[in-house]
C-alpha cells in the first residue's frame, strides 16, 4: 500500500516537473516576442480551464459529501442489482440522474463505492457520465446540428467502452485494488451516521484541494500543447482508417477537453476526418484524457489505472476503426 | 477561542484567494477574456460556494476531535481539515492564483492558429461549411483526398513545386478581371463565379472614406447559419481581426473572430476571406470593422481539396467577403462570440 501511494506520488512529482519545464522553458526564452506572447496565451488558456472547471468541482464535492451523509447503505444495499449486467446498465444511466461532468464525476463515484455500491456500477458511472447525461447530448447534437446518428453513435460508443471496462473490473478486480485513500475513506464512513453541515462542508474542503492539485496540472500540460505542439501531423493519417482513429485518439486525450464543449471542437475535426475517427475523439476524451490519467493513477492501484487506461484505448481504437472500415467496404 | 490549525488557515486563504479572484475578474470585466457570457453564472456561484467553504473552514469545530482520529490507523489525507497541505499542494494552487493576478488576459489572436487544427490542414477553417451536415443520414461518400497538409507546408517552404502539388491537369480558372493578379495567386485561391459585378468589383474596388450606417451583424451568425444560402449577396458591416494565411493572395486575408463553446480552449475560430486593395496595409491581427458584400466563389483546386468526411456533403465554393470600407479599431472587449443557438 506504502508502495502503491509513493508510485503515484512519484507520477504527480514527474507531471509536475513536465509543466514546470515547460513554463521554465517558457519564461528563459521571454526575450522572443512570439514565445513571450506563447507563454501568455498558455497562461491564459489554463487559467480559462481552471475557471471553467471550478465550479463542476465544487459542485462535484458538495454532491459527493451531501451523499456520504444522505444516501445509507441499507438502501444501496436493497436497490443495487444482484446481475453485474444491470448494475453497468444501472451505473451508465445513473450520469442522467447525477449529471457531473468529468471534473466533478471522481469525487462522486468515490463516494458511492465508499457507500457500497459494487465496483460494475461505480466504475460504469465514473467512465459513462460525462457523456451519457442531458447536457452533452444537448451539446452534442446542438455541435453537428441536430445529426442524431452521430449523438446515438458517441453514446453508444462511450457505453460499450466504459461498460465493457467496468464490466471486466467487477471480474478481475476487488475494493482492494481501489488504492489507499478510497480504501481509508470506506472506513472512516462507517462512523459517518451523525454528521453535521458544517463537517459536510469540511469533507468537501479537502476533496476540493484532493481533486484541484490534478486539475491545475492538466490544465497547464493541456494549455502548453494546444499552443506548442503543431498537430499538421495528424493531418498525414487522414487516409488512414487506422492512423487516422489513434491520430485522433491522441488528440483528444491530449486536449482534456470538457463533455460540454468537445462536440464543437469533433465538428471542425469532423471537416477534415472520417466519422469513426471523430467518435473515437469523442469517446476516449472523457474516458482517459490527461485530467483523468493523473486522477486515476493517483486514486488507484497501479494495476486498476492500466487496466483502464489500456483496455479503453483498445476499445475505442476497435469502435472507431470498426466504423470507418464498415462506411468504407459498404461504399 | 480555540486556535485554528495552521492548514486550516491556509486552504481558507487559498480558497477566498480564488474567490476575490473570481470577483476580481467580474469587476474588470476580463471574465469575458476566459469564459463564454453562458457559463459566467456558473463563475459566481463558484465565488459564492468558495466563500461558504472558507467560513466553514474557519469557524472552529466542536467535532475537531472527530472519533476517527482515535484510531492507530487514521493517518489519511483526508481528515477533516486538521491536516496540513503539502508545500507542493500550496504551491500548486498559488501559481493559478498569482498568476490570475498578475498577468493580463491574452485576446486569442493569429498566434494561436499557427499550430491549430484548424488551419494546419489541407481545409483551413475560412473555406470550411459548417452548415453543410448531412441531416438525412443518406448513405456518405468517401472521397479521396490527393493535398496533404506536408505537402502543403512543404509547398509553402518552397520545397514542392506548384506543378508537382497540383498536377498539370488543374487549370487556374481565374476570370479576366483578375489576371493582373494571377501572379500573385496561391494555393487557395478564390474565383469569381460568372456574376459580372462581381468582376467590375474586383477591377475598380472602391473603397469609400466614410463607412455607411449598417447595423452590425454577428460574424457568427454568419458563418453558422442555418441558411447559408440566404446569407450570400447581401451588404454587412462586420468586426473581426486580420489573419494572413500565406496560402492566400495578396489582396486577401481572413476577416476572423473566435467562437467559444465554455472557456477559451474551446476557441474555434470562424471567418470569410475577404478581399480589399488595401490588404496589405492591414498588418495582421489588427481589429477591423468592415462593410461589404457577401459572394460566393468557387474554390480553385476544388479538386484537391475534397473534404474526406464523410456525412458532410462536398462543398466546392466558399464565402468571400468583398470590403467596400473598413477601419480600424480597438480590440472589442468582449472578442469571443457565441455559437448561434
Amino acid at each position: 500500500m506504502e508502495y502503491a501511494k509513493s508510485m503515484s506520488s512519484k507520477k504527480v512529482y514527474l507531471m509536475i516537473y513536465g509543466s514546470t519545464l515547460f513554463i521554465a522553458l517558457g519564461f528563459r526564452s521571454l526575450q522572443n516576442a512570439i514565445i513571450s506572447e506563447q507563454v501568455k496565451n498558455v497562461v491564459t488558456l489554463a487559467l480559462s480551464i481552471i475557471l471553467q472547471a471550478l465550479p463542476f468541482i465544487l459542485i462535484g464535492v458538495l454532491a459527493s459529501s451531501i451523499i456520504r451523509v444522505l444516501i445509507r447503505e441499507e438502501w444501496i444495499a436493497r436497490f443495487s442489482p444482484s446481475n453485474s449486467i444491470a448494475g453497468v446498465i444501472l451505473g451508465a444511466l445513473l450520469g442522467l440522474i447525477f449529471p457531473v461532468c468529468d471534473c466533478g464525476v471522481m469525487p462522486v463515484a468515490r463516494s458511492l463505492l465508499r457507500k457500497g455500491v459494487s465496483m460494475q456500477t461505480a466504475f460504469a458511472y465514473l467512465l459513462t457520465a460525462p457523456v451519457i447525461n442531458p447536457t452533452v447530448i444537448l451539446a452534442t447534437a446542438l455541435a453537428f446540428q441536430w445529426n442524431w446518428h452521430l449523438v446515438v453513435l458517441r453514446l453508444l460508443g462511450t457505453f460499450v467502452v466504459g461498460g465493457t471496462i467496468a464490466l471486466l473490473i467487477g471480474y478481475f478486480f476487488n475494493p482492494k485494488d481501489l488504492g489507499v485513500s478510497i480504501n481509508q475513506l470506506h472506513h472512516n464512513d462507517h462512523h459517518s451516521g451523525r454528521q453535521s453541515i458544517h463537517e459536510i462542508l469540511l469533507h468537501a474542503v479537502d476533496e476540493f484541494f484532493d481533486i484541484g492539485r490534478f486539475l491545475i496540472v492538466s490544465a497547464f500540460l493541456a494549455s502548453a500543447i494546444q499552443v506548442w505542439v503543431s498537430k499538421s501531423i495528424l493531418f498525414q493519417f487522414v487516409n488512414n482508417p487506422s492512423l487516422s482513429v489513434a491520430a485522433l485518439m491522441v488528440l483528444g486525450i491530449l486536449m482534456s477537453l470538457c463533455s460540454e464543449a468537445d462536440a464543437f471542437v469533433a465538428r471542425v475535426l469532423a471537416n477534415q476526418f472520417p466519422l469513426g475517427s471523430v467518435l473515437s475523439f469523442l469517446v476516449i476524451g472523457q474516458i482517459l484524457d490527461l485530467r483523468n490519467m493523473i486522477l486515476f493513477s493517483k486514486n488507484f492501484r497501479q494495476s486498476l489505472f492500466l487496466f483502464i487506461a489500456i483496455m479503453s484505448i483498445i476499445l475505442t481504437f476497435l469502435w472507431g476503426w470498426g466504423i470507418d472500415v464498415g462506411l468504407r467496404l459498404h461504399l | 477561542m480555540k486556535l485554528l490549525k495552521k492548514g486550516a488557515v491556509i486552504k481558507g486563504i487559498i480558497l477566498l484567494g480564488f474567490a476575490v479572484w473570481i470577483g476580481y475578474l467580474f469587476q474588470s470585466g476580463n471574465i469575458s477574456l476566459y469564459l463564454s457570457p453562458k457559463l459566467s453564472w456558473l463563475s459566481r456561484l463558484s465565488a459564492m460556494l468558495l466563500i461558504v467553504l472558507t467560513i466553514a473552514l474557519l469557524i472552529p469545530s466542536r467535532h475537531r476531535a472527530h472519533h476517527c482520529c482515535e484510531h492507530h490507523h487514521c493517518h489519511t489525507d483526508h481528515d477533516h481539515s486538521h491536516s496540513t497541505l503539502s508545500m507542493i499542494t500550496i504551491a500548486m494552487f498559488c501559481v493559478p492564483l498569482l498568476l490570475g493576478f498578475t498577468v493580463k488576459p491574452q485576446v486569442l489572436d493569429s498566434l494561436t492558429l499557427v499550430n491549430s487544427i484548424n488551419t494546419v490542414g489541407s481545409r483551413p477553417y475560412y473555406v470550411t461549411q459548417f452548415s453543410q451536415f448531412n441531416k438525412s443520414g443518406t448513405k456518405p461518400k468517401w472521397p479521396e483526398l490527393n493535398l496533404v497538409g506536408s505537402e502543403i507546408s512543404n509547398f509553402l517552404t518552397g520545397k514542392l513545386p506548384m506543378n508537382k502539388l497540383f498536377g498539370n491537369s488543374s487549370p487556374l480558372t481565374i476570370p479576366e478581371g483578375m489576371n493582373n493578379l494571377r501572379s500573385s495567386i496561391s494555393t487557395f485561391s478564390i474565383s469569381s463565379t460568372s456574376s459580372a459585378t462581381d468582376q467590375n468589383t474586383l477591377k475598380t474596388p472602391a473603397i469609400q472614406p466614410a463607412m455607411t450606417k449598417i447595423e452590425e451583424t454577428d460574424l457568427a451568425q454568419l458563418a453558422l447559419s442555418e441558411n447559408p444560402d440566404q446569407i450570400y449577396n447581401h451588404s454587412y458591416r462586420l468586426i473581426g481581426f486580420v489573419y494572413k494565411d500565406p496560402r492566400l493572395a495578396k489582396n486577401q486575408f481572413v476577416l476572423t473572430r473566435y467562437v467559444i463553446t465554455c472557456c477559451i480552449i474551446d476557441a474555434q475560430p470562424i471567418g470569410f476571406i475577404a478581399e480589399s486593395p488595401d490588404t496589405p496595409n492591414l498588418k495582421a491581427n489588427t481589429w477591423i470593422e468592415v462593410e461589404g458584400v457577401l459572394k460566393k466563389r468557387a474554390i480553385n483546386m476544388a479538386n484537391q481539396i475534397k473534404p474526406v468526411v464523410n456525412f458532410q456533403s462536398a462543398e466546392n465554393t466558399a464565402p468571400y467577403f468583398i470590403i467596400t470600407h473598413w477601419k480600424e479599431i480597438p480590440t472589442p472587449k468582449d472578442p469571443y462570440l457565441t455559437p448561434p443557438q
